[in-house]
């Protein structure tokens, strides 16, 4: 067989459809916990540019592995491939059609990985599958299907028999795995099977770099939604002083349903990126609830050393969430204030999060507010020094984590993913990292950003190579955390 | 089923495409490197994964071998871009951003310099069409070489001293911002005028080239030396069109003065000839031509308000060619040098463009695509669906003696628990008492050869013992129908052991497998056995 294939095998309800659709990053596969649920061989390739390069096969599993045994080991010395001598028995495929199917791919020389679930004892059809691989003459991998939670009761049990009949073993939980623990049984699977090594290392290699390039394109997705929002202006005409009220409300409401609509753009996008075709999982208080609800910034912003100032969030919902960036003015829209803070000067302290510009006269560096808004236009955006940006960030980096370590054949929502959910804020780590300027940094470009929002035109060439380069620092930072979560450090 | 090697054949025939040789020709210029950025901010929106698809089909259709530069392939790259866009407008003439901005360029470039001809050719032609007089050379030669060779090297200093203080100056950058902030002013003056669709196009297009020449200061720096030094060549061209011209068509006498007996006839023309040996080696520019003779310029020393004597052609001519010469030596060859370095440090400035920071396009291109394709409707192959479920009637088994009854327990049997628990677990839970007790089989002959020897024996009831995680599978259900078919009547239990709670999952594919036998007189029961001490060796079987 010139492509590497290997044939997932072992006794039903042990996890192959799970390791395969892990494998393949298929979500769709159909898994189930009732036994047999798989009823036909399927082939998965991997496709690099387009060429198949390693076909994985999903099994029902043997139904009758006695028989099977019996005819094997009668016939293994008078046939060169007793696989396809089993099948070509023309009474074989109406009697053991499933047993055809797993012998199928074999006969054609695929290596088998007998996928076994430690939780339950090693029983005879077990031994006698091993048995049946090897006169075969498969080249056979081992897969204890760990199951976090199982106790692997029989772990010591299935070690002999695998170490006895496998030609190589490796411990996999399918529903665990990320990306190293997939390319490490690949790497398992290369050195098994000695004849496409160099073949499976090529995959190995270019599964790799797809990789990277994909969490590459998360940062880089991040970075430019992020950006976005800081930048986000909305405008809109007044015709009287008395709309003020309603103005506020509808404006507040634009700008949030825009930062609602960019997280949930970038969301679909990780999804798409990690080939999840729903959200599987579920994210935890930060994740799933709205952005813009009290207890996701007082999650957040209590890690932030306790500068968030509850009084502006409790309570009052969106509708606290407004500021007046040009400050005094004596119209009667002192409603338009609102919950606005003073004094809290810390990156993403404050509390608001939109902000509105009145109209105003500029005659060199002096500032006049318009004594009319009648007929102006008042523009509204986040507010500068507002948290929404970190926020926003933290729930987008935890995202993309959560979908880049959910594994596909993972089913069902069992909530956590991992305990520490709370240390990981992305902006906490940059406050702690030891490289002291990488709060600052951040802080920097929002601020750059936040400024050169006005016009994207005319933006000095110092202070937009100094753009640049920090949205190139804010991507490589995203997407080494990614890198680190899911390759590990190296 | 496995890929044929008609793809790989698909792949190596776009190799021999006939684009080849037109590659080669492809260099960077500023439209090329305007349009990349253009390129990649309308890109910024995209679907990530179509942008993936399209970038990494164009590097394969290319075949560029391994080793290739950056900087080539995103030049073909720029040039798919612009086909693509030429296509998909196709019927309107369509140029791409880059290549108006170099329009735009080349056209100013153009017109100034057509301008600065003509300036410089009515400011000599001014300078020599003085009436009632001579001209007099040395003002001239100030005026029209020395000005003009003296504002060549300022320049030329000038730039070249800033290469080493890169970022110093007060006054360069208090200019730029003046000129920036002028430039923000007349751009919103001119935004409220124009059509707002207008405006917005012209923003954009603004844009880029600022986004473009924010990371690239050095190419607009070269590019603006290009254009200065191509206006001063216009204008030193002017000079010396005007003096062509006017030794065509006009007559002039020309003459020098001084106050000083220190500059006789013999020290001027060493000195007009010591200037004039660029040219005055040239055959039919030597003395008395190309520059004055002696008598010449003795001839043509001039007082003030001296009435013109009589004419002085040859002098004249003379002293002509000789103005000719020091522009064209003194102006115009320094000023197409300059011209033509500069014109090749355009070039190699934007071929020396650094393209790392195109990294995700790149990457887009470079990175193989690795998917997982699901195997295709035909390669699915469907194995006979489980019979339909049919509803069975379960029969009471009628009074069955412990010696018509047989107990079978599979060959896996070291977790079971011994036999007295089972026998009482049995008893209690299903009244299920047995006579006898043997090991199934797990393999068909062995199977075939109990159930032979069973056939013979009076048996009325087989409990079949299964550990509950057992799937049930073809194999069973095949027992099952041969105890049916060779024992008839006799009564199937089968007994589902389990040592805690049995998991649903269990129960429902039991259910589902054992009803579709349909078999009136098999049954099934659940009997859980805490484990506690399973190491009761039942494989003796025999009598209880
Ligand atoms: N917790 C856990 N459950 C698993 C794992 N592998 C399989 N399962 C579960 O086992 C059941 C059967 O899995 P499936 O892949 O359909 O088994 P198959 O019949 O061998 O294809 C499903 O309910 C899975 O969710 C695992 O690694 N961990
Ligand atoms: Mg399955």
């Amino acid at each position: 067989m010139k492509i590497p294939a290997f044939v997932v095998a072992g006794q039903p309800n042990d996890g192959k459809t799970t390791v395969v659709s892990t494998l393949t990053e298929d979500d769709q596969m159909k898994i189930s916990p009732i036994p047999g649920s798989t009823r036909m061989c399927r082939g998965y390739s991997m496709r690099v540019d387009g060429l198949d390069k390693v076909i994985i096969y999903d099994t029902p599993g043997f139904q009758n592995t006695g028989a099977v045994l019996e005819w094997t080991r009668e016939h293994s010395r008078e046939f060169v491939n007793p696989a396809q001598a089993f099948i070509d028995q023309p009474e074989h495929r109406e009697e053991f059609p499933d047993d055809c199917e797993v012998l199928r791919p074999i006969a054609e020389g695929a290596a088998v990985i007998m996928v076994v679930n430690p939780a339950l004892p090693v029983m005879q059809d077990n031994r006698y599958q091993a048995e049946i691989f090897r006169l075969c003459g498969a080249t056979r991998v081992g897969l204890l299907n760990m199951r976090a939670g199982a106790q692997p009761q029989y772990l010591d049990d299935w070690t002999d028999l695998l170490k006895k009949e496998m030609n190589t073993w490796q411990k996999f939980d399918a529903c665990e795995a990320v990306f190293t623990d997939r390319v490490e049984l690949l790497k398992v699977f290369a050195t098994a099977t000695p004849e496409w090594k160099e073949q499976m290392d090529e995959v190995i290699v270019l599964l790799e770099a797809s990789w990277r390039e994909r969490l590459a394109q998360v940062a880089e997705g991040a970075t430019r939604r992020l950006r976005s929002i800081v930048r986000y202006r909305t405008t809109e005409t007044v015709s009287s002083d008395g709309e003020s009220e309603l103005l506020k409300q509808r404006l507040e409401k634009r700008v949030c349903d825009e930062v609602r609509k960019i997280e949930e753009d970038f969301r679909s996008e990780i999804c798409r990126i990690f080939r999840h075709s729903q959200n599987h999982w579920q994210g935890g208080a930060e994740l799933d609830v709205d952005i813009f609800s009290a207890d996701v910034w007082e999650l957040f912003g209590m890690s932030k050393n306790g500068l968030i100032i509850a009084s502006a969030l409790t309570g009052a919902g969106a509708g606290a969430l407004i500021d007046v960036a040009t400050g005094g003015t004596s119209l009667g829209l002192a409603a338009l204030i609102g919950g606005a803070i003073g004094g809290v000067s810390a990156f993403m302290a404050a509390g608001s999060a939109v902000q509105m510009e009145l109209p105003e006269l500029r005659l060199g560096p002096l500032r006049i507010p318009r004594k009319k808004i009648g007929g102006q236009s008042v523009k509204a955006g986040i507010q500068r020094r507002s948290k929404l940006p970190g926020i926003l960030l933290d729930r987008m980096v935890a995202y993309a984590e959560d979908a880049a370590s959910w594994a596909h054949g993972r089913r069902g929502t069992e909530p956590t993913l991992s305990a520490e959910r709370r240390n990981r804020s992305f902006c906490n780590e940059l406050e702690q990292s030891p490289h002291q300027s990488e709060a600052g940094k951040l802080q920097a470009l929002v601020e750059l950003w936040y400024r050169t929002r006005e016009s994207s035109v005319f933006i000095a060439g110092d202070q937009q190579q100094a753009i640049q380069e920090s949205e190139r620092w804010l991507t490589d930072r995203i997407e080494r955390r990614l890198r680190e979560r899911t390759m590990g450090k190296g | 089923m496995y890929p044929t090697s008609s793809q790989h054949e698909s792949v190596s025939q776009r190799r021999e495409s006939p684009e080849r040789s037109r590659r080669k020709k492809l260099r960077w210029d500023l439209a090329a490197l305007i349009d990349l950025e253009a390129y990649q901010a309308a890109d910024e929106n995209e679907d990530r994964q179509k942008l993936k698809q399209r970038d990494r089909a164009f590097y394969l259709a290319e075949s560029f071998n391994s080793a290739v530069d950056r900087g080539v392939v995103l030049r073909r790259w720029v040039e798919s871009r612009r086909e693509e866009n030429r296509e998909k407008n196709s019927g309107q003439i369509s140029s791409s951003t880059g290549e108006l901005t170099e329009e735009i360029w080349r056209k100013v470039r153009r017109w100034g310099g057509y301008g600065c001809i003509l300036l410089g050719g009515l400011y000599t032609w001014g300078a020599l069409n003085v009436t009632g007089r001579q001209v007099n050379v040395t003002l001239f030669w100030t005026v029209a070489v020395c000005l003009p060779l003296f504002l060549t090297v300022l320049g030329t200093l000038s730039l070249l001293n800033r290469k080493g203080r890169r970022g110093g100056g007060v006054i360069a950058p208090l200019l730029r911002d003046f000129a920036l902030k002028k430039a923000q002013e007349a751009a919103r003056l001119l935004r409220q005028r124009i059509s707002s669709e207008n405006a917005q196009r012209a923003e954009e297009l603004h844009g880029l080239v600022r986004r473009y020449l924010a990371g690239h200061e050095g190419v607009l720096r070269v590019y603006t030396i290009h254009l200065g030094y191509s206006l001063s060549l216009g204008f030193a061209m002017g000079i010396v069109l005007a003096i062509v011209l006017f030794r065509l068509v006009s007559y002039q006498d020309y003459g020098w003065q001084t106050h000083t007996g220190w500059l006789t006839a013999e020290r001027m023309h060493d000195i007009v000839e010591d200037v004039a040996r660029p040219w005055s080696w040239i055959d039919g520019f030597g003395d008395g031509h190309g520059f004055p003779n002696l008598e010449q310029t003795e001839a043509t020393r001039i007082y003030r308000n001296q009435p013109l004597l009589q004419p002085q052609p040859t002098a004249s001519e003379a002293w002509s060619a000789f103005l000719l010469g020091s522009a064209l030596g003194y102006v115009f060859f320094p000023r197409l040098f300059l011209f033509l370095i500069a014109g090749i440090r355009v070039r190699r400035i934007v071929s020396m463009e650094d393209f790392s920071k195109y990294d995700a396009l790149w990457r887009r291109m470079t990175v193989a695509t690795v998917e997982i394709a699901p195997p295709s409707p035909e390669e699915e192959v469907e194995l006979p669906a489980g019979k339909q479920i049919r509803s069975v009637t379960e029969a009471e088994p009628p009074g069955i003696s412990a010696t018509e009854s047989l107990l079978l327990l599979p060959s896996d049997n070291e977790r079971l628990p011994d036999m007295e628990r089972l026998r009482a677990g049995l008893i209690q839970e299903h009244s299920l008492d047995f006579g006898a007790s043997e090991i199934l089989p797990s393999l068909p002959s062995a199977r075939r050869d109990l159930i032979t020897q069973l056939a013979g024996r009076e048996i009325h009831r087989i409990v079949l013992v299964q550990e509950v995680f057992q799937v049930p599978t073809d194999s069973l259900l095949k027992l099952l129908k041969a105890f049916r078919s060779e024992i008839r009547g006799v009564f199937l239990h089968i007994v589902l052991l389990g040592s805690g709670e049995i998991d649903e999952n269990y129960r429902t594919a039991w259910n589902a497998r054992l009803r579709s036998l349909g078999d009136a007189r098999l049954l099934w029961h659940e009997l859980v056995i805490p484990q506690e001490n399973t190491t009761a060796n039942l494989s003796g079987g025999g009598e209880a």
